[in-house]
């Protein structure tokens, strides 16, 4: 418990410390000496100026920081505690990225949930000696992991696009969102290319860390010893399975800022409106890439994925120590 | 007596030539087959990035037309591969393969220059914290926390933000360049964490050995204890985390320049022009969006088996 505190507590500071650095960079492109612009509210009768309810105020850098992050002009605890401020457009931050969240979660926990069945599933068929199955599916993993996201989400809306002209049956949507009215079946339908594609880029990523952990844990002297006394090989598997996980999480864990960096282009490529596709949209009639400029949001979006990848590291390390019995904290 | 007459007992060179640590690294490397291949494959890209767009089958818009204000419009819809063009070609009769060989020459050059700048950046800090202990090296380490809980596009994406906006000094500094060095300062920007990392864990091991104590002993200053004595001896992790960070950089310099911020020659930019042509059909421009696929992916794997196949060899110990 002491050791989960001390590892939360570090993790406050770092995100304390990732909240100042990402205002400083974002707001006053690292000149710590200069003036920043900030978006506030109005305060009761004033007019918005330029922007539409809004009002745009100049301060140096380190109140732009107490304004916007602990927000120092309003009640509560600013940024670090949920409240998100207003975008460079007048309008609440919060009203910006609150419809991203469902989105995100469901595609970045659904993709988890597929990819750690997946890569089990390939730890137990493939991880147990080596052959020429196993060796395949080591290129394979190696090769997958190579081909950029945005070339495998492309690939395969091509291929359901093609069953489509040719069938004239679209099986499964192949971007956007379902309407907000539609049942929790339509909903499902337009994730399942996103989480699927998500899911791919992941357990290929982690293939590379795991690779021949199973063969390892069961090759283990403790394994050999228990299958000398007799225990039965489901039990043994059962146990060597919890023990290659743990390398599983570990990198999992590691690679959590590039999952991340995966996620977002996948969400953009698909239009599946989480924060993806907030950050960055492409116009079809004019074929533009549109970059969102607004400080404000990319302050939000920069610290919210921070909190997870902290989050998700400390999460990973108590797992760790529940699984193996070697590690010990507390 | 003379230093000479010492008994030094001189070991038998002859028996044990070419059996240095070095020497065995490379036997070792030699027999990996993965290696092998992945270096004949990184060979033959850069060759082809080198004199490929040469060779590449000409252009079908500069054939025959005798007025290119004339270009049909059948010339100018993309075409799927075949036996004159393996790749296809892209708008205007443009031969796919030789966009592709050109592509390399930036996609490659970006790789090589972040694996670079990551490999100085982040040798310099670990070597820094790992010599130096004490508030510097807390100081530093908390930096590259810092660094590496920030998920890397998102931080990318803001720093192009910024300098789209020409804001502050960053933002301007970064706006001024060009795309291509643009991306080489933004993906360098997140990718010297891991090795700053490694250097200072292996710093700080060789720090407290005997060596290094008789250098200090003989009056040698702090710096060159580590530039001469200590560095030497993390060359193997900066080179093998080097490569690997090449295969990375590739990764996102594609994905930067699919999103639009890259060189217009680069692989993600092919895969970002034909989709804009295709609007919102990738099937009709598939062989546009698999080429510069392959490519990429052969690339990463390449770099990325080698480097591992690298540090396997070096590490005696960490053999499997």
């Amino acid at each position: 418990m002491r050791f989960v505190a001390g590892r939360l507590l570090g993790g406050l500071v770092t995100l304390v410390v990732v909240s100042m650095a990402a205002f400083v960079l974002l707001y006053a492109g690292a000149n710590p000496t200069g003036d920043v612009q900030v978006q506030v509210a109005c305060a009761p009768g004033q007019a918005p100026d330029a922007l539409p309810d809004g009002c745009s105020r100049t301060f140096d850098v380190v109140h732009g920081y107490l304004v916007v992050v602990v927000g120092a002009d309003r009640p509560g605890l600013g940024l670090l505690g949920g409240d998100l401020g207003a975008t460079g457009l007048g309008g609440p931050v919060a009203d910006v990225l609150g419809p991203r969240v469902v989105p995100t979660v469901v595609l970045i926990a659904g993709a988890t949930a597929l990819a750690l069945l997946v890569s089990a599933a390939l730890a137990l068929v493939g991880g147990r000696r080596r052959t020429v199955a196993s060796a395949a599916a080591e290129s394979g993993s190696l090769l997958a992991f190579a081909v950029p996201s945005f070339v495998v989400a492309l690939l395969i809306q091509a291929t359901v696009i093609a069953i489509f002209t040719s069938t004239g049956e679209l099986v499964l949507p192949t971007g956007g969102q379902a309407e907000d009215g539609a049942g929790l079946l339509a909903h499902a339908r337009y994730a399942v290319l996103p989480v699927v594609t998500l899911a791919l880029t992941f357990v290929a990523g982690w293939s590379r860390y795991t690779r021949g952990t199973l063969a390892e844990a069961l090759a283990a002297e403790h394994v050999r010893g228990a299958r000398a006394r007799g225990v039965p090989e489901r039990r043994i598997t059962r146990r060597a399975l919890r023990l290659a996980t743990v390398p599983l999480l570990v990198a999992a864990a590691a690679d959590l800022p590039l999952s991340l960096s995966n996620a977002l282009i996948v969400d953009y490529v698909y239009g599946y409106g989480g924060l993806g596709s907030l950050l960055i949209s492409f116009d079809r009639a004019n074929g533009r890439t549109e970059l969102t400029l607004d400080p404000a949001v990319f302050l939000a979006v920069v610290v919210a994925l921070a909190v997870v990848v902290v989050v998700a590291n400390t999460l990973a390390d108590v797992a760790v120590s529940v699984l193996d019995p070697r590690v010990r904290i507390d | 007596m003379a230093a000479a007459d010492l008994p030094l007992g001189r070991p038998p060179t002859v028996a044990v030539a070419g059996r240095s640590p070095r020497g065995l690294a490379w036997r070792r490397l030699r027999r990996r087959p993965g290696a092998l291949v992945a270096a004949v494959v990184l060979l033959a890209l850069v060759v082809g990035a080198v004199i490929g767009p040469a060779l590449a089958p000409a252009d079908e818009s500069l054939q025959g037309a005798a007025n290119p204000l004339l270009i049909t419009d059948a010339l100018n819809t993309p075409a799927p591969p075949s036996a004159e063009h393996p790749f296809g070609t892209a708008d205007a009769g443009r031969d796919e393969l030789r966009l592709l060989f050109r592509g390399g020459r930036v996609s490659l050059l970006i790789g090589l220059a972040v694996g670079l700048i990551t490999a100085i950046v982040g040798t310099a800090v670990g070597a820094l914290a790992g010599a130096l202990g004490g508030p510097v090296d807390w100081l530093l380490m908390r930096l590259t926390d810092v660094f590496l809980a920030v998920p890397t596009l998102a931080l990318q994406l803001a720093l192009i933000a910024l300098a789209l906006r020409a804001n502050g000094p960053v933002g301007r500094f970064l706006g001024d360049l060009d795309p291509a060095v643009r991306l080489i300062a933004v993906i360098s920007a997140v990718s010297w964490m891991v090795m700053a990392r490694l250097v200072r864990t292996q710093v700080r091991g060789l720090m407290g050995r005997e060596f290094v104590e008789a250098a200090h002993a003989l009056g040698a200053s702090r710096l060159r204890v580590v530039v001469r004595h200590v560095l030497p001896n993390c060359t193997d992790v900066i080179v093998v985390n080097a490569t690997l960070t090449v295969g990375v950089a590739v990764l996102t310099e594609s994905a930067l320049s699919f999103l639009s911020f890259g060189d217009e020659r680069s692989w993600g930019t092919l895969v970002l022009s034909a989709v804009r042509q295709s609007v919102g059909t990738p099937s009709q421009v598939w062989w546009l969006i698999g080429g510069p696929g392959l490519f990429i992916a052969l690339t990463v794997a390449s770099v990325t088996t080698f480097g591992e196949a690298l540090r396997d060899a070096l590490d005696p110990h960490g053999r499997r």
